[in-house]
């Protein structure tokens, strides 16, 4: 028995060394300082200008910090310099350079890369030639210049680069030039003076960089590798396995030669040598990285997109407000929102988290994901792991304020209505017992355009499924480009009231006889007619027009294109007058604050935030733009600066609408004509009704019952009893009969 | 000195009994807890109106009217034809090869790869509708139970023959013997010599077939979703439902009624079982 007495002192000694407990100490918390802040253009242009540009940084023979921009939406003289002052300000610099480039024949400047051994400086770039692609489209044909004292560009041997078109230069040292091919992402080695492939090294080469003689690869495929090669001998040194979490990154070669830096979404990562586990300089949460962009390292900042990143050694390192934000699938405009918040307080951590990123899957698989991702959701809820605020879109609303996950905002709401500047209806969207509890920062205006004659009276299912029985070999409706099933959805919501009684029944002959409906409409879709992304649009026309008009029509819910597509319709009209009701406003970008979130003050200073944020829902109708480079086309889109439509209209600019028209980038400007009808419309969104979807539940059993009665598996009346049956059983089930 | 003995058996079992506590003990507990309270983020105590809420609930009635003819009638079955069929092969068992094997395939078949076959002799257009001359979804119809049932009794059919077979197997001889020297036809010697003597791996083939009757709604959830024909909504689909609905009492609550009235029947039959057997004796 003794012996088992001095084994419990024993335990019980370790455990406390263990977990620190030492007497006549306190535990002392130290606070690390120190951390990168994203601020946004480092460029301004003179007149506060949208511009659209892409930028090259490099050092140049002086060993100075100087840029070239390119903006692509100049009809000539595209590129400028910059330069860095003494005291970090960027300004343009003399345009002995920029005239140069102009001159060149240059249409686009890939990289500028400096041979330190030669001191000397190539420009490598694009030229157009005679030549024309397979569309017909003049060819960019790659060169290199050198850039000599007093800006002489002269041009040097291309022979290597008749066939393959080079991306990038990797490395340039003693006459020999490494580059990266955009044919499978090769890594070739030339002698520079006669143009001669000395060696391939690699392919599959995501990015790459050089430090002092080595030459790191990142390769992405099943897992993302870091390989080291020695550039003499080309031979592969070394090789590891970076984590999940550093995927889809781009590498950029740490200033003293001694290491390199990661970037990817999830933020910025520093190693020495492969092999190493990469320290993390930079959370993703404390800012928004772009996915994509190549990163440039210049004199301590990085320079990502339109960004930089400069270090501040007076931040803490970790922010110790934070915030957590989930959404079911990637939302563009939270994410530019949380960016500007990040920018404004910098001494908060907003943890932005998608629960099923969109990765190029079929919509079908996209749905299962975003299934799977709401059920994962609902499990970390049960288990407490709340997050503090909720983008509500994929989301069951009703359940989450049923079950009290979701907290009153009612005084946030009394604080951002002072202004009167909400749509009263939108507002009041997702109230339940004089309480609110979520609130949509935007909507969709479902509007038909087509030919007077058919839209006079309106949009009406029932009457063009007539139509189209009548001449089954016309087309007299073309639908946006979507799947059969999210059709369904969107005219089971129009419907709505029809098909589901108040106590949650269903209407069967009603339902069957909307199936008949659409199912009569179905076949005369063409799937080629559409070549737009978009929400869905209801268009009626004849078939001459409808090519015409689609062609035009980006995004529907964009009231500047809509009226571009109006213009384009002879005899056209708009209307919102949609299955017997004057209109139909659809929430989106529904934001609730979760019951931990109404305890956390920094969530609602965001939430806040994001509801003082001028959006369509505001009365002001605002474009509003993110604050990353959206490329269409060949075409760099940069934002930055939100426009005030009126604004805009008492200088005269009017609306500014870029857009290719016959393989050429050209603007359309939408002026005063559109006055009237645009105050028109907003007056008439002030009568609008809120439509909100109908269950999410509710609607998949609708489609899959649809989906059987379009493969012919059953009859209409069959799917319209199972559709009852299965609805009854929901509401049964859930209690909500 | 036993005292200690038994401190340091504790001790031995700790690891085991700390695992079997985190995962099963205490979730049970804290659903027990969770059919008295509501609530999700905040939870409140509400007595006993889980319970009635639960009985009210027409689909829960639904569920568990299907789930009681279902698996009573899949059990059933099971046991008689595996009884049976261990009858029949308990003589023959040695000389044919490879028994084991073929008894035990439709056990060992994953279920996701025989949903392609079920859905091809079931479905609409299916073998079975074929030969009937139907054009009936025999997956969603009022017929529906009948094939669940089927399904499970070729899945689990062939183990439960191993387990009466195995016991078979060692019963004495000499029962037997007593009883042919008496007159005893093979009917009679079946039901007055080995099958009161089978009567325990009866009961736990009760069990095993109960258990294994259950696991059907995996297939039933493959290939008709969340919502499948009311006739073969199951107790296992209410409790998901609620589970994705948030709906954590009702889910446990329903769970917690099932497990009671299955630990009532199967301490009967343990009781009864147990006497059986003292009598016989």
């Amino acid at each position: 028995m003794m012996k088992y007495k001095k084994w419990w002192l024993v335990a019980l000694g370790i455990s406390l060394v263990l977990t620190g407990c030492q007497p006549g100490q306190k535990a002392q918390k130290e606070v690390a300082m120190g951390r990168y802040l994203e601020e946004s253009l480092c460029f301004q242009g003179e007149d506060d200008s949208v511009q659209s540009y892409q930028r090259v940084y490099f050092e140049n023979l002086k060993g100075e910090a100087e840029a070239i921009e390119q903006d692509f939406a100049r009809e000539k003289d595209i590129f400028r310099c910059w330069q860095k002052d003494q005291d970090g300000t960027w300004k343009q610099a003399d345009t002995a350079l920029s005239n140069a480039l102009n001159q060149s024949g240059l249409t686009a400047v890939t990289a500028v890369e400096k041979d330190k051994t030669l001191n000397k400086i190539y420009v490598i770039g694009f030229k157009y030639n005679a030549a024309q692609n397979s569309m017909g489209e003049p060819m960019g044909m790659p060169c290199i210049l050198e850039m000599k004292e007093g800006a002489v560009l002269q041009e040097i041997s291309t022979e290597f680069n008749k066939e393959v078109p080079t991306k990038f230069i990797v490395h340039i040292s003693n006459g020999k030039m490494i580059t990266l091919d955009t044919e499978g992402d090769s890594l070739k080695e030339y002698d520079i003076e006669s143009g001669r492939k000395i060696r391939e090294m690699a392919e599959d080469v995501k990015d790459f960089v050089v430090l002092q003689d080595k030459l790191y690869l990142l390769k992405n495929g099943k897992n993302t590798l870091l390989q080291c090669y020695d550039i003499a001998s080309g031979e592969k040194e070394n090789e590891s396995q970076l984590p999940d979490e550093i995927r889809l990154s781009n590498m950029v070669a740490a200033e003293d030669q001694k290491g390199v830096y990661l970037v990817s979404q999830s933020g910025i990562y520093y190693l020495q040598q492969v092999g190493q586990i990469p320290e993390k300089v930079l959370d993703g949460n404390l800012c928004n990285l772009p996915q994509y962009s190549r990163p440039q390292l210049c004199q301590g900042i990085f320079y990502i997109d339109q960004l930089q990143y400069v270090y501040h050694q007076e931040l803490p390192t970790v922010p110790d407000r934070k915030v957590t934000i989930v959404t079911v699938e990637d939302n563009y405009s939270l994410k530019q929102l949380v960016a500007r918040y990040r920018k404004e307080n910098p001494e908060s951590s907003i943890e932005y988290i998608t629960m099923a990123p969109y990765v190029g899957e079929s919509d079908k698989t996209n749905a299962q994901r975003n299934s799977e991702a709401v059920q994962k959701l609902n499990t970390q809820i049960m288990t407490g792991a709340v997050p503090d605020i909720l983008l509500l879109d994929d989301l069951p609303v009703d359940t989450y304020i049923e079950k009290n996950v979701l907290g009153d905002i009612s005084e946030l709401i009394t604080e951002t209505e002072k202004d009167n500047s909400y749509y009263e209806q939108l507002i009041n969207a997702y109230e339940k017992e004089g309480k609110i509890y979520a609130v949509p920062l935007g909507f969709k205006i479902f509007k038909a355009v087509g030919e007077k004659t058919f839209l006079k009276e309106g949009f009406d299912l029932s009457k063009l499924a007539a139509y189209q029985r009548q001449h089954p070999d016309e087309q007299a409706v073309q639908f946006s480009e979507m799947e059969t099933g999210e059709l369904v959805k969107l005219m089971s919501s129009f419907y709505k009231d029809k098909l589901i009684h108040e106590n949650g029944s269903v209407d069967q002959k009603t339902m069957k006889a909307f199936l008949e409906d659409i199912k009569a409409v179905l076949p005369s879709q063409d799937p080629n007619a559409c070549n737009y992304e978009g929400e869905p649009v209801i268009i009626a026309a004849q078939k001459k027009q409808l090519k015409a008009a689609l062609k035009e029509i980006s995004t529907a819910q964009d009231l500047q294109e809509l009226f571009y597509a109006r213009e384009q319709m002879r005899d056209g009209m708009i209307t919102s007058h949609i299955a017997g009701k004057d209109a139909c406003l659809q929430p989106i970008q529904i934001m609730g604050l979760s019951i931990k979130g109404t305890k956390n003050e920094e969530a609602k200073k965001f939430m806040q935030y994001a509801l003082t944020q001028k959006r369509f829902n505001n009365k002001d109708l605002y474009f509003f733009y993110g604050l990353s480079v959206e490329k269409k086309e060949n075409t760099t889109y940069l934002s930055g600066q939100q426009k005030d439509y009126n604004d805009m209209m008492e200088k005269d600019e009017g609306v500014i609408l870029p857009t290719i028209k016959d393989g050429i980038l050209t603007n359309v400007y939408l002026h005063d004509w559109y006055t009237e009808e645009t105050e028109t419309y907003l007056k008439q969104l002030e009568q609008e009704q809120v439509i909100r979807p109908v269950n999410e539940k509710v609607a998949e059993i609708i489609q899959q019952e649809a989906a059987s009665y379009f493969e012919g598996s059953t009859t209409s009346q069959q799917a319209a009893e199972a559709i009852k049956e299965k609805i009854d059983l929901y509401l049964s089930e859930q209690n909500l009969k | 000195m036993n005292k200690l003995k038994k401190w340091k058996g504790l001790l031995w079992v700790l690891p085991s009994l700390a695992g079997v506590s985190l995962f099963y003990i205490c979730p049970f507990v804290q659903g027990m807890w969770y059919c008295f309270t509501t609530g999700v983020t905040k939870r409140q105590f509400t007595g006993m109106k889980n319970f009635v809420s639960l009985f009210h609930n027409n689909a829960y009635q639904l569920a568990v009217k299907n789930t009681t003819l279902i698996i009573g009638a899949s059990v059933l079955l099971l046991c008689l034809l595996g009884l049976i069929l261990a009858l029949i092969l308990e003589k023959n068992f040695k000389k044919y090869k490879g028994l084991q094997f073929w008894l035990l395939l439709p056990m060992a078949v994953p279920a996701a790869s025989l949903l392609l076959l079920w859905k091809d002799l079931f479905e609409q257009g299916g073998l079975l509708g074929s030969c009937l001359g139907v054009r009936t979804d025999f997956l969603s119809c009022n017929e529906t139970p009948l094939v669940i049932i089927g399904m499970i009794l070729w899945k689990n059919t062939g183990y439960n023959v191993l387990l009466v077979l195995s016991s078979l197997m060692l019963l004495p001889p000499e029962y037997e013997e007593a009883a042919r020297l008496e007159g005893a036809g093979s009917w009679q010697v079946a039901r007055f010599v080995k099958i009161p003597q089978l009567v325990p791996m009866l009961f736990f083939t009760v069990i095993i077939s109960i258990y294994n009757s259950f696991k059907i709604s995996r297939e039933i959830y493959l290939l008709k979703g969340e919502y499948p024909h009311k006739s073969i909504y199951l107790l296992q689909h209410y409790m998901s439902n609620n589970f994705l609905g948030l709906n954590y009492e009702m889910l446990t609550t329903a769970a917690f009624t099932l497990y009671t009235v299955i630990f009532i029947l199967i301490f009967m039959g343990a009781r009864w079982q147990q006497h059986y057997t003292e009598q016989m004796l």
